[in-house]
C-alpha cells in the first residue's frame, strides 16, 4: 500500500533531499513552503507522515502543527520537526504544539528512514 | 567582493560620522542586501537541481538493474527463466537425437530382415534349380517312353500319348520356373540396392547422430556460461547501484550545507535592512546608533549554534552536526 508523506519547507533543496530520501522508502511525497501553503495542500486528506521545518515565513512550524493537531485529518499523524534549532525551549514548544519528534539538520538519509520506520505503523 | 564593500563602509564610517559618509552607506547597503540574496538564491537553484540529478541518477541506475534482471532472470510468473529455457533445449535435443538413433537402430533392423530375406530367395532360387532338374529328367523320360512307344508299335500308342503329355508339363514347368527366376532375380536387385543404401545411412546416421548431439551439447553450454557470467555482472551492477544510492545519501548529507548558509545568509540580510533603518534614521535624528540596536533585533532569529558564536567572537567547528542529531517525544 502506497504511504503519503508531507513535506514542509521554505527552502526548495530541503523538500528536494527530503523527497528523495522518502521516495527511496515507497512515499508519494506532497510539498508545502511555509505551514500555510502546507494546509491549503492537505485540505480534508489524510497522510501517513508530516516533516516540517520550523522557522518558515507566513507560518512557521509550531503554528502549523497547531492547526493541524485541531483538524480530524491531522489529528494523530505523526509529525517529524525537522530543523537547524537545537534550543532547549524551542523543542519544548515543539512538544507541546504536539510534534512526534525532533531532527537535527543536517539528516543522514539512513537515519531519517529509521526514524520514520519507528513513528509511522 | 561584499566582505570588501563591507570593511569599505566600515572605515568610512570610523572615519568620519556625518549626514554624507551615512548618505553613502545608505547607497551601497541596498546593493550588498540584494548582492547576497540573488547568491543565496543561486546556490539554492544550484543544491536544488543537484539533487534532481541524483533522484534521475538513482531511479535510471535502479531500472537498469531491473530491466536486465528481468532479461536474465525469472522472465515473470508466466515465462521460463534463461536456464530452464536451456535445460528444456538440451532435453529437446536430446530427445530428438535419441528418435533419430531409434529410427537409425529400425533401420539396420530393416537391414537385418534384408539379409534374411535375401538368404531365403537365395534358397528359393535353389529349389527352383531343383524343379528344373526335374523338368528336364521329366521331359528325358517322355521322350525315352515316347521311343520304347514306338518301338512297341500299335500297343505303345496310349503310352506315346502319355508321354506327350508328361513332355508337355515338363516343358510348362520349364516355362514357370524361368518366369519365377526372372521375378526372383529383379526382387533380389532390388532387395540388394534397397539394402546396401540403408546400410550406408545406417552407418552415417551414427556417426552424425552423434556429432550433432556433441555439438548442440556445446552450443548450450557455451550459451549457459555467458549467460551466468551476464548474470554475475548484473549482480555486480546491482552492487555498485547499491554503492551509488550510499554515495547519494552521503553527498545529501553535505549538500545540506546550503540551508544552513541560506538562513545565516537571510539573517545577514536582516541586519543589513536593520542598518538601513537605523542609518536613515541617525539622519534625521542626528544620534550614532550602536552595534546592540544593529544586532540584537537580528540576535532573537539566530537557530544555530555557530551563529550565536560569531556574534560573540567565538570559534565554530567547520563540521556541524553528523545527522544523528534525534528525540522522539
Amino acid at each position: 500500500m502506497t504511504r503519503t508523506a508531507l513535506i514542509v519547507d521554505d527552502s526548495s533543496s530541503v523538500r528536494q533531499m527530503v523527497g528523495y530520501t522518502l521516495r527511496q522508502a515507497g512515499f508519494t511525497v506532497v510539498e508545502g513552503q511555509n505551514g500555510a501553503d502546507a494546509l491549503e495542500k492537505l485540505g480534508d486528506q489524510r497522510v501517513n507522515l508530516v516533516i516540517t521545518d520550523l522557522n518558515m515565513p507566513v507560518m512557521d512550524g509550531i503554528e502549523f502543527i497547531r492547526q493541524l493537531r485541531s483538524k480530524p485529518n491531522g489529528k494523530y499523524t505523526p509529525v517529524l520537526m525537522l530543523t537547524t534549532e537545537n534550543q532547549a525551549e524551542k523543542k519544548q514548544a515543539g512538544r507541546a504544539a504536539g510534534a512526534t519528534g525532533w531532527i537535527i539538520k543536517p539528516f543522514q538519509p539512513e537515519k531519517l528512514l529509521e526514524v520514520v520506520a519507528k513513528v509511522v505503523p | 567582493m561584499i566582505h570588501l564593500l563591507i570593511e569599505r563602509l566600515r572605515n568610512l564610517l570610523r572615519s568620519r560620522w556625518n549626514k554624507g559618509a551615512v548618505t553613502e552607506c545608505l547607497t551601497a547597503l541596498p546593493v550588498l542586501r540584494r548582492q547576497i540574496h540573488e547568491a543565496n538564491a543561486q546556490v539554492e537553484t544550484a543544491v536544488t537541481n543537484v539533487c534532481n540529478s541524483f533522484q534521475g541518477i538513482a531511479d535510471r541506475s535502479q531500472a537498469s538493474v531491473e530491466r536486465t534482471r528481468e532479461i536474465l532472470g525469472t522472465g515473470g510468473e508466466a515465462g521460463l527463466s534463461f536456464e530452464q529455457s536451456i535445460e528444456a533445449s538440451r532435453a529437446t535435443i536430446s530427445t530428438l537425437v535419441d528418435r533419430i538413433e531409434h529410427g537409425g537402430r529400425l533401420a539396420a533392423l530393416a537391414v537385418q530382415h534384408m539379409d534374411e530375406i535375401d538368404t531365403t530367395v537365395r534358397g528359393m532360387e535353389n529349389l527352383l534349380d531343383e524343379v528344373e532338374k526335374i523338368a528336364l529328367t521329366s521331359k528325358l523320360v517322355a521322350l525315352n517312353a515316347k521311343i520304347e512307344a514306338v518301338h512297341v508299335g500299335a500297343l505303345g500308342a496310349g503310352f506315346e500319348v502319355v508321354a506327350d503329355e508328361i513332355s508337355r508339363h515338363a516343358e510348362r514347368t520349364n516355362e514357370l520356373t524361368e518366369g519365377i527366376s526372372h521375378r526372383i532375380g529383379d526382387t533380389r536387385a532390388t532387395i540388394h540396392t534397397a539394402t546396401e543404401k540403408l546400410r550406408g545411412y545406417v552407418q552415417e546416421d551414427h556417426a552424425r547422430s552423434e556429432e550433432c548431439r556433441r555439438k548442440a551439447g556445446e552450443v548450450l553450454e557455451t550459451l549457459l556460461q555467458s549467460h551466468r557470467r551476464a548474470a554475475e555482472s548484473v549482480e555486480l551492477i546491482s552492487g555498485e547501484s547499491t554503492q551509488l544510492t550510499g554515495d547519494i545519501s552521503r553527498a545529501i548529507l553535505h549538500l545540506q550545507f546550503q540551508d544552513r548558509f541560506s538562513q545565516r545568509v537571510a539573517h545577514v540580510e536582516e541586519a543589513l535592512e536593520k542598518m538601513e533603518t537605523l542609518l536613515g534614521q541617525s539622519i534625521s535624528t542626528g544620534a550614532q546608533p550602536t552595534s546592540n540596536e544593529l544586532l540584537s533585533e537580528v540576535a532573537s532569529s539566530y537557530s544555530m549554534q555557530e551563529e550565536r558564536h560569531a556574534q560573540a567572537g567565538l570559534q565554530t567547528s567547520a563540521e556541524a552536526n553528523d545527522g544523528v542529531d534525534v528525540e522522539l517525544f
